[in-house]
């Protein structure tokens, strides 16, 4: 497995002799060092591309993300809605979107993702369940809960490969209910949050 | 009145756990409001955009 760092063409570099990387030096294809922080770097030319490939991701940069609902918000009864999660608190790698409540992490490999929503009704509560969606189709459900109670808190997580430039995850919700069905706003409750738990 | 309380209009012998099973209703939360995403039911046929349409002005 390897992570792109970066290229450029190389009338860009035809005047450089050498890259210093970590107080080595690079100089022809193939040319390789492993860095303090136990990347290994390989510089390598193809079509008069130069690139630098690193051998991993290192913890501090591998995506995480934390995100809560800011509003409480009223959905149509046993609609899967997607829920707008439109505070984060955690972004690393500014891959979480608060305008579409959307993750599309910038680096491939299989993600922890949870999700969690509270849930009630004005009348008739039938409970709430949430789901996380990968490109738009469900992959993680939570138990339906009954809506005996006044409000019910429904969580779900899972592991989810995302390919690092178009996969993305959302939080949906149903909620049943005859009277104003609706999730809460909630830092703790109504969360959706998830780290990379290794690449590929 | 929203889709799922059209449907149940149309179809009320439907029950809460169809729309879990075979019937799929979706927001995406982008303003465009609520829509049919599946219909998988076995016997009953999915309800036109004018059998919707009819209902539209009905008190929810």
């Amino acid at each position: 497995m390897s992570g792109y760092i970066g290229s450029k063409r190389s009338s860009s570099l035809v005047s450089a002799t050498e890259i210093t990387l970590d107080g080595a030096k690079l100089k022809s294809s193939g040319d390789s060092i492993t860095k303090s922080d136990g990347t290994t770097a390989v510089l390598s030319e193809s079509g008069g591309v130069v690139t630098l490939t690193a051998d991993k991701v290192i913890a501090t940069q591998a995506p995480v993300f934390s995100a809560y609902a800011g509003t409480t918000t009223s959905v149509s009864s046993n609609t899967w809605t997607k829920i707008m999660m439109n505070v984060e608190t955690i972004d690393t790698n500014s891959c979480y979107d608060t305008q579409t409540y959307r993750f599309t992490p910038n680096v491939a490999g299989y993600y922890h993702i949870e999700a969690g929503v509270a849930s009630a009704a004005d009348g008739g509560f039938g409970g709430g369940v949430v789901s996380i969606y990968k490109n738009n189709i469900g992959q993680r459900y939570s138990e339906k809960m009954s809506g005996a109670n006044i409000i019910d808190w429904a969580r779900t997580s899972g592991l989810i490969y995302l390919n690092g430039t178009t996969d993305y995850v959302e939080a949906y919700v149903s909620v049943g209910g005859t009277n104003n069905p609706y999730y809460f706003a909630s830092t703790t409750l109504t969360f959706f949050e998830g780290f990379l738990a290794r690449t590929v | 009145m929203t889709l799922y309380d059209k449907i149940m209009a149309i179809y009320p012998e439907l029950q809460q756990q169809d729309f879990m099973t075979v019937i799929m209703l979706q927001n995406d939360s982008n303003g465009l409001g609520d829509y049919i995403r599946e219909w998988n039911h076995p016997t009953l046929p999915r309800p036109s955009d004018e059998q919707l349409a009819a209902l539209e002005n009905q008190p929810t």
